[in-house]
């Protein structure tokens, strides 16, 4: 008997006859209760059950996203895994031989097939991310996998391979305990997918799901569902009295036919009734879901991060977001290679985000969204950033030719200004071509410095930049003045707390550019630490603000974010810049110089290191970098940094300790922007594997005490009634006197009891009996009785607490 | 939990608009109506039977209970549950018990709750309740019924009949019988008032206190006829269980020596001594039947009683191991 409902009948011992004491003297007696109706009809049923919903729901989740597959294949292979499934629970021994089984062939079958799998399951993934990305109106659209692999026959083995997985799994909700909201929850879950993105699954499939879930509440319900391992006919629940007889497949079957019928019946008269085109003319969508669809496109783009208010924490770039990050961390994998000759002894950006206003509410910083080097924006394209206004009157000054390079024009005269130095041959003037070598990132746009126009680089292709390096910073060229006080504008919910900063460093509209960016790099350097964890932005607050105020530690976007609106607030046009920063230094150490190529083809002109050849650098997230742009009049837009040199190593977690134990390169790389040594083992490092000895001593306490809860309690529960008694009055003896002594006999102790306990004449003689019956008979004292000493008599303390 | 169910779907189609989530919403609803008019049709359709068979048996036998749902409609229930009182109205056991049965579509469903008795008495089973549960398990009808069926449960009939030894209690012997001794008379249960000329031995003691007026015991002679036993119960178990099975062993040898008993026993609620006459072996186990429909407490019979009884009676025999 197992807890306090079980199986009547055979227990494990095929020998051994249990019975069950219905009142005092009357028992149910097995061998008659062993009536049974046939355990397979109840099986079969239950795979029937199983089979309706996987197929209902992922038939349905496949058919609105318009999968070309073989529906009968896969239909069949749903049907003989669930029958499969179902008949495990035919007896014990097969239950369990038969997962192990089951799962020895799906890994088999999942390594023989996996290119297929794969190819359809990436198949499925794109046609949703199309479907996401047109529903969502993304220009970006995620693609998995090489789409030319994806054919019917990848759809229907990825499709039969999963719906296996899934029917293992609810049939382990369905078998044992007919859990229904689970089902329902995580069947409706994937039913959303498609609902949400307006894809309606097809009937057939909505229907198997719905009869299969309302006759596993009716099962659910009445409780004729659960089977045991020894046939037995009847289920009794010792603690509500109540005997359910199990066997009901029949009525089961019948009732299923019923709510099979019932369901398609309803659904062809309403299909007729109501046809879906005739709805879709009623129904608007609803102010419900157009208030999250921001946050659902913001899950489907950045995953479920977006819902914390955080994004993408693993370094790399942001496009303008801001606050959602705790710490950074890096996987330092190459994002991509560049391939370049180097001119200067300082950094070299490659722009990627350009910002033109700070938006205070979302804390981020809006782009123009204008990719640089298209050409093809239309009106219709342009109306969605309208409410940028100031860029909006900039844009109807100009005509449709030039809007392209709108947002960039005013590089346009440093990138002439430039070329023309360069062409006409002058000593400081300077030529660079950069192959950018795609690896790992999706998709972006890059620019380097005096370049024409950005190159987007997609995934697996080359991109090419062309570029006038002005190698020295003194270099004037003719620029026009900057036509928009655009970059000038800082939000009315800043000015106060930038107002202060300003007070504060005794900055003036009057000073010189010079002046006031070097004293705010002196303060930042000072005053404000730079940290990979500054800890992320309060929801509500402003990122600038909350930096500024009270955080007073952070990473590059901080800095960045919080000197251009100071700047802006100064007079001074300056811009938000985000992408990757690649120190002369560790080009010197990391990259590998490509003998093969001439450096001709790559560079000519003055070149401020002396001679150098053609390198390649591997670019990762640790070189992603956010800084400031300031307009000069004589150069245009220059880049300033405001992120001041830390000794802070990033990755410097728990899980990065783990990391660092297990890997033989000791080495350490510093997040771009930084300039630090290496330390081969710091106070900080020693405080964090104590930390992480201090956790792992904690868990292994914790996994001890839980092993030796567990391991006390199966025995007590194996214990017999008169054991856990005598167990039950030794406790008690020894909570109550620090004299009492094993060797005691029961007699002794409620002697003892009388006198010490207060235990009256009439106690003594009943827990004597019952104590002796407890401790010298075979035959089992009853549950009163273990009542009466256990609740009763053994909770009695004197008032004088422990002697 | 099932509106909980419909709130999950009138949302689920709120937000959605979807049109499968409206006929998903649409048919819960029709589900909801369909089972509530099952539940009403089979309530109004269904006949139910409680049956025990064998009506006696031995002490550790099985017998079984079957609980019977009949339905003429052609469509059924997946969960009735019956609310059984089962017990020995001897030992005064008694205790609740549900039994969870489907009702078939058009049929008839017969549920076997196979019972053993390990004490003797009257075993019996009641059901006072039937509640009938829709598909859903959104409500219930519940039907009163007074369905009983009870199985006596006698000492091992196998060493009784066969008259082999039967125990009894504190060394009293069995004897042939004696010649009674005085009015050769026994009480017939019967009481009245008071004559000029009766004994003194046959005045109700108990009685005349209550009724404030001389009542006696009226005598019915059985001299030569047949032996008279009193069985006496008692309120321990094992002690009442010795003394049922020492009088029905008795009884039995008895019968087999073909001497016929009368068997007397106490009726504390009506106040008399029963008698039965005890031919045969069928009609021992009726007689016994009939003694054990009361507690074992009703049919005790005070000390001084039996005293009386003894002394107006010379051969009456009392199991009471006294």
């Amino acid at each position: 008997m197992e807890g306090k409902s079980g199986d009547f009948g055979m227990g494990k011992s095929k020998n051994k006859v249990e019975e069950i004491t219905l009142a005092e003297g009357i028992k149910i007696e097995s061998q008659y209760a062993r009536q049974i109706e046939s355990r397979f009809i109840t099986l079969i049923l239950k795979g029937c059950i199983v089979w309706m919903i996987v197929f209902g729901v992922l038939g349905g989740v496949l058919s609105a996203f318009d999968i070309n597959y073989s529906v009968v294949v896969f239909a069949i292979v749903l049907f003989l895994a669930s029958m499969y499934c179902v008949v495990l629970y035919h007896n014990y021994i097969w239950e369990n031989v038969g997962y192990v089984l089951l799962l020895i062939l799906m890994a088999i079958v999942g390594i023989w097939l996996r290119s297929y799998i794969n190819n359809g399951f990436n198949g499925f993934m794109n046609q949703y991310s199309q479907a996401a990305s047109s529903y969502f109106e993304l220009k970006v659209e995620k693609t998995y996998g090489n789409e030319n692999m994806q054919n019917s026959l990848s759809f229907t083995i990825a499709a039969s391979y999963i719906g296996c997985v899934s029917i293992l799994i609810t049939n382990i909700l369905v078998s044992r305990k007919m859990r229904y909201i689970s089902v329902g929850i995580i069947g409706m879950g994937f039913l959303s997918l498609p609902l949400y993105l307006e894809k309606e699954p097809a009937l057939v499939y909505w229907i198997c799901f719905f009869a299969g879930m309302l006759v596993m509440v009716m099962l659910k319900r009445s409780g004729h569902f659960a089977l045991s391992r020894n046939n037995n006919a009847y289920q009794y629940n010792r603690r509500s009295k109540k005997l359910t007889y199990r066997y009901a497949g029949k009525i089961v079957a019948k009732t299923m036919m019923m709510v099979f019928v019932l369901c398609t019946v309803s659904l062809i008269v309403l299909y007729l009734l109501l046809p879906k085109s005739l709805y879709k003319e009623f129904v608007k969508n609803n102010a419900l879901k157009e208030y999250t669809k921001t946050d659902v496109a913001a899950v489907y783009t950045q995953g479920l991060w977006a819902l914390f208010n955080e994004y993408n924490a693993q370094g790399g770039l942001s496009s303008g977001r801001l606050g959602g990050i705790s710490s950074l961390t890096f996987d330092y994998e190459t994002d991509f290679k560049m391939i370049y000759v180097p001119y200067t002894y300082q950094r070299v950006y490659l722009k990627s985000f350009q910002s033109v206003e700070y938006v205070y509410l979302g804390n981020h910083w809006e782009g123009l969204k204008i990719p640089v080097a298209s050409g093809n924006i239309t009106e219709s394209e342009l109306e969605k950033y309208q409410d940028v206004k100031e860029v909006k009157e900039t844009f109807s000054e100009i005509s449709e030719d030039s809007l392209k390079i709108v947002e960039d024009s005013m590089n346009k005269d440093t990138y002439s200004g430039l070329k023309k130095n360069y062409e006409n041959g002058n000593p400081k003037a300077a030529w660079g071509k950069m192959k950018l070598q795609n690896e790992t990132l999706t998709s972006g746009n890059f620019k380097t410095y005096y370049s024409k126009d950005g190159q987007n680089l997609e995934l697996g292709k080359n991109a090419e930049i062309e570029f006038y390096p002005m190698v020295k910073s003194e270099e004037q060229v003719e620029v026009s003045p900057l036509k928009s006080d655009v970059w000038t504008k800082v939000p009315d919910e800043n000015i106060e707390c930038i107002a202060k900063m300003c007070d504060k460093l005794h900055l003036t509209r009057d000073m010189k550019h010079e002046e006031i960016i070097a004293k705010m790099q002196q303060y930042f350097q000072e005053e404000i630490p730079y940290t990979y964890r500054p800890g992320k932005t309060p929801r509500g607050e402003d990122f600038v603000n909350y930096f500024l105020e009270k955080q007073k530690k952070g990473f590059c976007a901080h800095f960045a974010s919080a000197s251009t609106l100071i700047l802006r607030y100064l007079g001074i046009p300056a811009r938000y810049v985000e992408g990757y920063a690649i120190d002369s230094t560790e080009v010197a150490e990391d990259a590998e110089i490509l003998s093969s190529l001439d450096t001709k083809e790559y560079y000519s002109g003055k070149n401020l290191i002396g001679e150098s050849k053609v390198v390649s650098y591997d670019v990762s997230d640790g070189n992603a970098h956010a800084w400031v742009e300031v307009y000069e009049d004589d150069k245009g837009w220059i880049p300033v940094e405001f992120t001041p040199s830390s000794d802070e190593e990033a990755n410097d977690s728990i899980f990065a300790m783990f990391r660092k134990l297990f890997r033989s390169d000791s080495s350490t790389r510093k997040a771009s922007g930084q300039t630090t040594n290496d330390t081969d083992f710091s106070m900080d490092s020693f405080a964090n594997i104590l930390r992480l000895i201090c956790v792992l001593v904690v868990i292994v306490v914790l996994l001890i005490g839980f092993l030796i809860y567990t391991i006390n309690n199966h025995r007590k529960r194996k214990l017999s009634r008169n054991d856990k008694l005598m167990l039950s009055f030794q406790k008690y003896l020894e909570k109550s006197t620090k004299e009492y002594e094993h060797q005691w006999s029961i007699e002794e102790a409620l002697e003892w009891l009388k006198i010490n306990m207060e235990w009256t004449e009439q106690m003594c003689k009943d827990a004597g009996k019952i104590l002796n019956q407890a401790a010298y008979s075979k035959k089992e004292i009853t549950e009163a009785e273990e009542e009466l000493l256990v609740k009763n008599y053994f909770q009695r303390r004197k008032k004088c607490g422990r002697l | 939990m099932n509106n909980l169910i419909l709130l999950f779907l009138i949302v689920m189609f709120t937000f959605f608009r979807s049109y499968l989530c409206l006929c998903m919403f649409i048919l819960w609803v029709l589900a909801e109506l369909l089972s509530v008019v099952v539940l009403k049709k089979v309530v109004s359709f269904a006949e139910f039977q409680i049956s025990m068979d064998p009506g006696v048996i031995g002490r550790n036998e099985a017998v079984c209970v079957k609980l019977i749902v009949k339905n003429k409609w052609f469509l059924g229930l997946l969960d009735c549950r019956w609310h059984l009182r089962i017990g020995n109205r001897m030992t005064e056991a008694r205790e609740h018990l549900t039994v969870e049965v489907p009702v078939p579509f058009k049929g008839e469903f017969v549920m076997q709750l196979p019972l053993k008795c390990e004490d003797l008495g009257e075993m019996y089973v009641e059901v006072h309740r039937i509640v009938f549960q829709d598909f859903l398990g959104m409500c219930k009808i519940p039907v009163k019924q007074e369905l009983s069926c009870y199985c006596t449960v006698l000492p091992q009939n196998e060493s009784a009949r066969e008259g082999e030894n039967f125990y009894i209690p504190n060394g009293s012997e069995v004897h042939q019988p004696r010649e009674f001794k005085g009015n050769e008379s026994n009480y017939s249960g019967q009481v009245r008032q008071y004559k000029e000329g009766d004994l003194l031995r046959d005045i109700h003691w108990k009685l005349t206190a209550k009724q404030q007026e001389l009542m006696v015991k009226e005598r019915t002679s059985t001299a030569g006829e047949e032996i008279v036993i009193l069985q006496q119960f008692s309120e321990d178990k094992t002690e009442n269980e010795a003394f049922v099975t020492s009088g029905f062993s008795m009884v039995h040898t008895l019968l087999q020596k073909n001497l016929p008993v009368r068997l007397l026993a106490w009726n504390r609620k009506l106040e008399k001594m029963e008698e039965y006459e005890c031919n045969n072996v069928l009609q021992v186990e009726e007689v016994y039947g009939q003694l054990f429909h009361l507690p074992a407490k009703q049919r005790i019979c005070e000390k001084h009683e039996i005293e009386l009884m003894k002394e107006s009676m010379d051969g009456l025999f009392v199991l009471d191991g006294r």
